[in-house]
């Protein structure tokens, strides 16, 4: 009946409350000062204060005291608060744990169902069971004419928070809600009461909160026990250690104290008033009686033993994998409330097992997370709306015995360079619980070693709460972002692990790692990986003569050692058609070997004129390569040769920017065949890694597909491109177990007899008609267009014309030939060839060049310029056959040409003398062609010799 | 009679480079690392004593190099004849290099043919700068003719392996005081060019009753034949000279 009473005449009070208006709000709503206004002290049973890292303190107890504005009108004696506290938060230190997770919670009908005392009336309005009750609130207001205190309880959440406690003065229920959050980089715990009730017109609160709520030793302010007017008189019916409430089975410790000593301890808090809601009052509590600051002691003592496990996902050599790491770092003195929690780890140093590194497959996709998109990963960010999905590459989860559910989330790549350290390759982990409004954010570095692209991963910052189990899971599958090292062997992963206690004590663990076994069912790789790579080249179109794309594709194997080199020889008479196509200059080559792979694909430095191609290269290991495109230029002299190409690629792994891939390749031509070759010992070498990524190259292709550049042979002879490539050995540092491998792909051209072949051969001789004269020769021949390009000529000069041997003086060497020395007086004629493919004329000396096992000398046509410095040395044997002389040419590059014009000098250099009068019978010369499609024609031309007479000057008429 | 003399001592001279059945009996001269083997014949070998008849000879020659490098390069050949013998270059018409020189052998005829006074062979080493040397052989004809102003025998050399080519040896005729007044001089470094290198040449002159060349034995009356020496044959290699002085014999006919 008693209680009736009372519970009627606080409703009637409450009424009169939200009826009337709020008092006058003042300007002085704060706290009061010093420790009065704010303190906290965690303290031991037997009262002392608790500075112990680690340690479960017996109770912590947080007061505050609000200005008191006087006595109420019409309550004398009672205080009041200057400004009516609206809301009120309190920061916990970092580390500093609250785990509901051993307490019973309290349901929110019991919370909001008034206390039914057996003892007393209670003005409490919740009746929570016992088993969830944390500790006691003394609350000072205007009610009851003093202090009251009351229980509080652990309460069922709501959702998104992680905890909660509240008491219920007067039927006011004061809600605490907890908040997980960052701070400084350390995890720290607040306890924010929002739209406190006016009603209660709080002017001071003293919260004490149990160590081990289960302790015997809180019986008697437990429940009903609890005498809220007089605490510290209990009410003994029935309660004490006889209580059976009593549950001295469960003493898990509910309260643990930071195990850091390095920083002092910062317990905060904050308040608003329902008149100046936007204004915060804020306050420190560092130090006792203005003494010096509070700090935790006996770190040295506490435990520090993590367990460490590393798994290679896929343990297979040279194969796409995901990675898991998981840390452990105990929960037994967490619970336990007479021992001490080990420290957590603050900092944990991963050096992944080596050759174990960065698998540029995964860049297929992926993004980087800026900052402000790791920033705006917030506890109820939906997937994309922070870092975006793109740039995850694995799971973080976090289980903790302080939550029921493990908090999950996602391993993000940074942004490269736009990242907290500035570096290369970063990552965020972010994990999060919406249901219990946690969010876990740890940046991490990816260190690659620059020589061999081991990695070493550090994450500075892990949470300083309890888990069981954090677990960083790279993703598996064929874009895995790990390829594990290129052979067998028993690989570890090396932990170093630094605590938050500070202690020094880093834990060092080598967790094996080992890979096992080989790819596709091979047998596991050891020592010196293998190097046989293959080859396919081919022309789209395979008609002979015809234009074409070319391609080149060079693959190899994931266990097979990288591609450090390339050079290739292609068959005769696949050629380009240079004229007309300006070089890519050196300074545009230079500037992209300096430049951003992004930059260089979004505006390439070689002029699109000077590209005759394209490329695309496959980076990474497994089935699915990173298939980054680039540019095929053409390019001025390189290392000795009058032109090279240049191939500039993007080296870009999703965000990841590594620059440009430049290999310059010096372009050789054949002097005698004309084939195109590219030799690696004047070109650059390929990288195989770049700022520590090796970029697994495995696949290239090249496409030389400018229109109307590429033309195929005219011969349809059975031919092979034959591809020479350097593998790097067992080690990228050294090239000096670099290994050769060749790889030939077979060529042949069809379509040759649909070829045309018809060349014309004109003949003239110059200068003197009568016998023992020494007369010019002039030979021209004109192949038409489109036909087959001539691989042979035989062309017999009438019998009218001998050697003449008496001028033969002079020979060139094959030496002085070979080194472009022959002397001036072995020249014996000019020649000029006109090709399409060139914009300018080959022209140069004809010389007599020794010709071993050979009765006479060669006619060798000396041939150079066509706008690319070449060199091209057309041969013919000289002999006689049915009493003419004749030139033999054997062997002419199969090579397009419009017009081939050959002088031989004449009169006391001429190497023909006549032996009868030109101007007699007609003389005609004889040439068989052979076209490199084995079309062969018999020409008859006639000799053309000059027999006109000069006109005798006409006499001038006089008179 | 001093004309028919004339004609018989260059006649014997000529013959003494005649190769008959190799170089047996020959007159071999070696000097240094050069050898020479000369020879000749004559037909026939009965001769009147008075007045002279047409004759054919044969003359030859070999050059050897004894070191094993290229051969020694012939620069002239000089034959000084006993002034005894009888030379008509005159009832024959006359061909000119011009004529012939360069030709095939069928247009030499063609164009000298009628002033053909014999046959032969030649044989030389080519040697052309940087090439291995190789062997060049072929016919020849001599053909009466003039060169540079005095009468002269062109001998014409055409061959077609490896080309065709062909050159001619003017061996032209001078007189001089003494028993061997009669030369017959051939700059053989100019006709066959630098790389050119003789080493074998015969040459079958006159008979079948042409009056090119005729001969009478000297025999003093009283002998039925004569010994003497008709020719002296140099060969000029350029550092050196080799040369043999050629004794033959002959009967007196009838």
């Amino acid at each position: 009946m008693k209680r009736s009473a009372v519970l009627l005449c606080l409703a009637l009070q409450a009424m009169a409350l939200l009826a009337s208006p709020p008092s006058a709000a003042s300007a002085a709503f704060g706290l009061r000062a010093g420790s009065e206004g704010f303190s906290v002290s965690a303290r031991e049973e037997d009262g002392s204060v608790d500075h112990r890292a680690g340690s479960h303190p017996y109770e912590i107890t947080t007061t505050i005291s609000l200005n008191l504005a006087g006595e109420s009108p019409g309550e004398p004696g009672v205080p009041f608060s200057d400004g009516d506290l609206r809301e009120l938060r309190l920061d916990l230190p970092p580390g500093l744990i609250e785990n509901p997770a051993t307490i019973a919670r309290c349901s929110l009908g019991q919370f909001h169902s008034p206390r039914s005392s057996p003892f007393e009336e209670s003005a409490s309005g919740e009746s929570c069971p016992e088993e969830a009750q944390i500790g006691v609130a003394t609350v000072t207001s205007s009610h009851a004419g003093g202090p009251r205190t009351f229980g509080v309880f652990n309460i069922e959440p709501p959702p998104g928070a992680p905890s909660e406690i509240g008491l219920n003065p007067y039927g006011s229920p004061i809600v605490f809600v907890a908040e997980v959050h960052q701070a400084g980089g350390e995890y720290q715990i607040s306890e924010r009461a929002q739209n406190i009730p006016q009603q209660v017109n709080i002017s001071g609160l003293r919260i004490t909160l149990w160590g081990a709520p289960g302790d015997i030793s809180h019986n008697f302010e437990r429940g009903n026990c609890l005498n809220e007017l007089e605490p510290a008189t209990p009410w003994d019916n029935g309660c004490g250690n006889d209580n059976p409430l009593v549950r001295n089975s469960r003493r898990l410790a509910y309260l643990t104290l930071p195990s850091s000593c390095s920083e002092p301890v910062v317990y905060g808090v904050s308040a608003t008033s329902w008149q100046q809601p936007g204004t915060v009052v804020r306050r420190q509590f560092t130090r006792f009686n203005e003494g010096e600051p509070i700090r935790l002691e006996g770190c040295g003592a506490l435990g520090f033993s993590p367990t460490a496990e590393a798994f290679v996902a896929n343990p297979r050599a040279s194969s796409p994998s995901g990675f898991d790491f998981n840390l452990d770092v105990g929960t037994d003195g967490l619970l336990q409330s007479k021992s001490l929690n080990p420290a957590a780890a603050r900092q944990a140093v991963v050096t992944l097992p080596e050759g174990m590194t960065i698998n540029p497959s995964v860049g297929a996709g992926l993004l980087g997370c800026t900052p402000a998109q790791y920033t705006a990963e917030t506890v109820y960010s939906p997937p994309g709306a922070g870092c975006p999905n793109g740039s995850k590459i694995g799971e973080f989860t976090v289980k903790s015995p302080l939550f029921e559910k493990a908090i999950e989330g996602s391993v993000f790549l940074a942004a490269p360079f736009d990242n907290p350290f500035g570096t290369l390759i970063g990552l965020y982990l972010v994990a999060k619980s919406t249901e219990r409004g946690i969010l876990v954010k740890v940046p991490g570095k990816l260190d690659a070693d620059p020589g061999t692209g081991s990695l070493i991963a550090t994450f500075a910052g892990l949470p300083q709460l309890p888990y069981t189990d954090l677990k960083i899971e790279f993703r598996e599958g064929q874009r895995s972002p790990l390829a594990t090292p290129a052979v067998c062997g028993a690989f570890s992963t090396e932990v170093s692990l630094t605590p938050w206690s500070d202690s020094g004590a880093e834990v060092s663990a080598s967790l094996p790692t080992p890979i096992t076994s080989g790819i596709e069912g091979l047998p596991c790789p050891q020592g010196m990986p293998s190097f046989n790579p293959q080859a396919q080249a081919g022309s789209i179109n395979p008609q002979a003569g015809a234009y074409t794309p070319f391609y080149i594709h060079l693959t190899r194997r994931d266990t097979e050692q990288e591609i450090t080199s390339y050079s290739t020889v292609l068959p005769p008479g696949l050629l380009g058609q240079i004229a007309g196509i300006p070089y890519c200059s050196d300074a545009a080559i230079e500037s992209a070997r300096h430049r951003g792979g992004f930059e260089e694909a979004e505006h390439p430095s070689c002029p699109a004129a000077s590209e005759i191609g394209r490329t695309v290269s496959g980076y990474g290991v497994g089935p699915a390569l990173e298939y980054q495109p680039g540019g095929l230029y053409l390019a001025g002299p390189f290392n000795g040769s009058t032109f090279s190409i240049v191939a500039i690629d993007s080296a870009t792994v999703g965000p990841v920017d590594l620059g440009t891939v430049v290999v310059r390749s010096a372009i050789d031509v054949d002097p005698q065949t004309a084939q195109v070759s590219i030799d690696s010992t004047g070109s650059d070498p390929i990288p195989h890694i770049i700022d520590g990524i090796p970029i697994h190259l495995r696949d290239i292709r090249v496409y030389i597909s400018k229109p109307h550049f590429t033309n195929n042979p005219t011969s349809c002879e059975p031919f092979k491109v034959r591809s020479r490539l350097t593998g790097s050995g067992a080690s990228f540092a050294t090239s000096a177990d670099d290994t050769v491998a060749f790889a030939d792909s077979p060529y042949q051209a069809f379509g040759c007899r649909s070829l045309p072949f018809k060349p014309q051969l004109k003949l003239r001789l110059r200068g003197g008609t009568r016998r023992g004269d020494f007369p010019e020769l002039r030979a021209e021949v004109r192949p038409r267009d489109g036909d087959a390009n001539i691989s042979s000529a035989k062309v017999t000069l009438p019998a009218s014309e001998f050697l003449e041997q008496r001028h033969i003086k002079t020979i060139c060497t094959r030496t002085l030939f070979a080194t472009e020395n022959c002397p001036a007086a072995s020249a014996y004629g000019t020649a000029r060839a006109f090709s399409p493919l060139l914009a300018q004329p080959l022209e140069g000396p004809v010389y007599l060049r020794s010709a071993p096992g050979r009765k006479l000398p060669d006619l060798v046509a000396d041939l150079h310029g066509g706008g690319l410095g070449l060199r091209i040395e057309v041969v013919g044997h000289i002999d006689s056959i049915h009493g003419g002389l004749r030139g033999t040419f054997e062997s002419v590059p199969d090579a397009p040409v419009s017009r081939f014009v050959m002088n031989l000098k004449g009169g006391k250099r001429g190497l023909l003398v006549n032996s009868q009068n030109l101007c007699g019978a007609k003389q005609f010369g004889d040439a068989l062609f052979i076209g490199h499609n084995n079309v062969g024609i018999r020409l008859r031309p006639r000799m053309e010799v000059n027999c006109k007479q000069p006109k005798k000057k006409r006499q001038g008429k006089h008179g | 009679m001093k004309s028919s003399r004339w004609i018989v001592w260059t006649l014997a001279t000529v013959t003494a480079f005649v190769v008959v059945g190799g170089l047996a009996g020959a007159e071999v001269v070696q000097k240094g690392d050069i050898r020479v083997s000369f020879n000749g014949r004559l037909a026939p070998k009965s001769l009147p004593r008075a007045g002279a008849v047409p004759v054919k000879v044969a003359v030859g020659a070999k050059v050897d190099a004894l070191a094993e490098s290229d051969p020694p390069r012939l620069r002239r050949i000089s034959i000084a004849i006993n002034s005894a013998g009888k030379f008509s270059p005159g009832v024959l018409p006359v061909c000119t290099m011009r004529d012939i020189q360069p030709s095939t052998t069928r247009n030499a005829l063609k164009a000298c043919g009628s002033s053909l006074v014999g046959v032969g062979r030649f044989a030389a080493k080519v040697l052309i700068p940087q090439q291995a040397s190789f062997p060049a052989e072929g016919k020849l004809y001599a053909f009466n003719g003039r060169f540079e102003g005095h009468p002269a025998i062109l001998a014409h050399v055409y061959g077609t392996e490896p080309v065709p080519t062909s050159f001619t040896l003017p061996f032209v005729m001078t007189t001089r005081k003494g028993e061997l007044g009669t030369v017959l001089s051939a700059a053989v470094a100019e006709a066959a060019g630098k790389g050119g290198y003789i080493t074998e040449l015969s040459l079958e002159l006159g008979g079948a009753g042409s009056p090119y060349l005729v001969a009478g034995c000297p025999a003093p009356k009283g002998f039925g034949g004569a010994t003497f020496p008709f020719a002296k044959a140099t060969f000029d290699f350029g550092r050196r000279k080799v040369g043999s002085t050629l004794t033959r014999n002959c009967t007196v006919r009838g």
